[in-house]
């Protein structure tokens, strides 16, 4: 009888501790050692001890004695998530297969698997974020709780917000109580972004650090009665974009939301009153072109910011390029700049009839080609022009 | 005997394998190899006098047979005949500042949408005159974008600011303002097909068809079809080619928007496009790409 009831304490307590033994295939733990395989969540196929139903256990083409690699190996079981989380905005480890980027493979001690909090999941890649000593931060950020605006996986909407920037913020900031806080506010309370920072601020009600000049001063600047509106508004003052975007290529985008497609026109916590840092921001319109970049087998190098090569609000030149394609390049290529293949209004690509500059041999958003060459550089490309050869 | 056949037997595929393979083909089981469409390029607008142009549009003068290529960084206008032959470039005494696109209103008469200035540019050849006239709509002025000529030689312009197609009277003025298809829509094109207005939206990826009258009468999506559309043409049967600048290519699709083939590609050589800007039919039947990056215009016949 005090055996049994031994037992059944000991039952007991392994399942207040919420502790696992896993039990992994006998073979594999006369190696590995057991302690790696329990903790408090323990994967599936770990726990039945089925270790070949990802390893192979003699000989595999991928690291680990995998028989797969990435988001192939977890989508074999987890078949219906591939399909659900390649709709919409994609986060960037979902989207290259990294599932283990935050997911744990054998244990863990957090829900889902996770390899730590979630907080600490997100700032081991948005280190930045975890870096930033705000004075005032935004509760859901302060508890680590990420999720609570944003789906790990994808979403419908930019940044990985759960709902529509405003929907979101209202579903915790009731509309009267929100209302109250915004005297002289049209009825219709939105674009809380354009002056919140969600995560944290210097200054009191997560107010962006930067204010729009008119703003600081008050409303009537630019909501008068018989202010101008979208991009007339705007360019009444700021004159010299207008000029900018008289150019053969604009940003100059229709309606109402011209300026403000990328400007927040009361605050910000980026230089030029821009919504988002540059990459994320240019991102939300250029995708493809990043993706590109960023897939290619040469990218290009990471600029600090798109404006280093592009001229935002218009350009006479091709691809938006703030000043011709040899100046561009040479500001970072200073030797290429000075020793080069041939280039400029005397050296003709008899293919197009056109002068030649860098752009003619290198496309700079990455190629399949050293120093992204547009064909290969042994061969391919210079017999374009040099037949003989 | 039976050995010496044996060995001379043509290794034959079994008629199941034939069949089989017969049925996958037509059943699409083994993908086909990609329609390119019946075009082939015929010739180039080009010149070795123009070696820096970054032509922006293209507009043809069926009457006079001639090809007027806007030059966008040279500040001047190419003409060139029915053949391809280089004609001449001009610009009036005045220049022209960043000029992007061209009509002929009449006779002796081209209009030039002008950017720097932000003016349609009057060029009277039989008055010697250039006029710079501003559009406004209701006191502000037009950003225009795009030209085109409709029926009974009206004036259609393209303002960049609103993202509205107008129609302008002989003076210039607004006759007619056609309403947005949609909310954070930006019209980049549109092209007039007898009595409708195609045009085409780069925000969202679709076409949008009005009546001359300004009523929107179909809404089409080409967004899984095209990554940077920038241009669109209507042929006599109804097909609508969609310009890709991003992709260099060019989409075809059928009246209702269903994707028929995709020719062309990204490149420098003859029939490869890098950044094209425009396309457009001549009344030839034959289709016109204005190639900005390569500095031609590549025209593609049947």
């Amino acid at each position: 009888m005090k055996i049994r009831i031994g037992i059944l304490t000991l039952i007991i307590l392994l399942g207040a501790g919420g502790v696992v033994t896993a039990a992994p295939g006998k073979t594999c733990i006369s190696c590995h050692p057991q302690e790696d395989f329990t903790g408090k969540i323990v994967h599936k196929p770990v726990a039945r001890g089925q270790c070949s139903q990802c390893h192979n256990p003699h000989v595999a083409k991928y690291d680990n004695l995998l028989s797969h690699q990435g988001g192939a190996l977890c989508y074999s079981c987890h078949g219906e998530a591939r399909a659900a989380f390649s709709e919409g905005v994609q986060h960037q480890p979902v989207k290259e297969g990294r599932c283990l980027t935050c997911h744990s493979a054998h244990v863990s001690a957090e829900k889902g698997l996770l390899r730590g909090p979630v907080a600490d999941s997100c700032f081991s890649c948005h280190e930045d974020l975890a870096a930033r000593q705000y004075k005032v931060k935004h509760k859901p950020f302060a508890e680590g709780d990420c999720t609570a605006c944003h789906q790990p996986h994808h979403a419908d909407n930019f940044q990985l917000l759960k709902n529509d920037g405003d929907q979101l913020c209202l579903e915790c900031h009731s509309r009267p109580a929100s209302l109250a806080g915004h005297r002289g506010f049209p009825d219709e309370i939105g674009q809380c972004l354009s002056c919140h920072n969600p995560h944290g601020s210097a200054g009191k009600g997560l107010m962006r650090a930067a204010l729009h000049a008119p703003f600081a001063e008050g409303c009537t600047a630019c909501h008068g009665k018989d202010s101008a509106t979208g991009i007339d508004l705007c360019l009444g003052c700021h004159a010299e974009v207008g000029e900018q975007m008289r150019a053969p290529h604009s940003h100059m985008l229709a309606g109402e939301g011209a300026c403000v497609a990328c400007h927040s026109p009361h605050a910000a916590d980026v230089d030029g009153l821009l919504k988002a840092p540059y990459e994320q921001l240019c991102r939300s319109c250029h995708e493809a072109t990043i993706e590109r970049n960023r897939r290619s087998l040469h990218p290009h190098p990471e600029t600090e910011k798109c404006t280093d090569c592009h001229a935002p609000h218009g350009s006479p030149r091709l691809v938006m390029l703030n000043a011709d394609g040899n100046a561009v390049c040479s500001r970072c290529h200073e030797t290429q700049g000075k020793f080069s293949h041939p280039v400029g209004s005397e050296v003709i690509d008899h293919r197009t009839g056109q002068a030649m500059d860098c752009l003619t041999c290198h496309d700079p958003m990455g190629t399949e080609y050293r120093y992204h060459l547009k064909l290969s550089g042994k061969k391919a490309l210079c017999v374009q022009c040099h037949r003989s050869y | 005997m039976d050995t010496i056949r044996s060995v001379k037997a043509a290794p034959l595929m079994p008629i199941w394998l034939v069949v089989l393979v017969a049925t996958m083909i037509f059943a699409g089981q083994v993908p086909a190899a990609a329609a390119s469409g019946p075009w082939k390029l015929a010739f180039s607008l080009n010149h070795e006098s123009i070696n820096s142009a970054l032509p922006t549009a293209l507009y043809v003068d069926g009457d006079k047979e001639r090809y007027y290529m806007v030059d966008s960084a040279g500040g001047q206008l190419v003409s060139f005949d029915k053949e391809g032959a280089f004609l001449t470039a001009f610009q009036p005494d005045e220049g022209l500042d960043r000029p992007f696109d061209l009509v002929r209103l009449s006779e002796a008469v081209l209009v030039v949408a002008e950017k720097g200035p932000n003016s349609l540019t009057v060029i009277d050849f039989a008055g010697q005159e250039t006029k710079r006239l501003q559009v406004k709509d209701q006191g502000r002025p037009l950003m225009v974008d795009r030209l085109e000529i409709g029926n009974n030689g009206r004036l259609y312009a393209l303002d960049r600011a609103s993202g509205r197609i107008y129609r302008l009277t002989d003076s210039f003025t607004v006759a007619q303002r056609f309403d947005l298809p949609e909310e954070k829509e930006a019209l980049v094109d549109f092209k007039v097909v007898g009595e409708q207005i195609w045009a085409l939206g780069q925000q969202k990826k679709r076409l949008y068809v009005y009546h001359e009258n300004g009523r929107l009468s179909k809404r089409l999506d080409v967004a899984d079809l095209v990554v940077f559309p920038v241009s669109l043409a209507v042929d006599e049967a109804g097909l609508i080619y969609i310009l890709d600048r991003h992709q260099g290519t060019v989409v075809v699709l059928d009246r209702k928007a269903k994707f028929k083939y995709r020719f062309l590609g990204k490149g420098h050589g003859p029939g490869h496009l890098y950044y094209p800007m425009e396309i457009r039919f001549d009344p030839w039947g034959r289709l016109c790409v204005v190639d900005e990056g390569n500095g031609r215009v590549q025209i593609f016949r049947r």
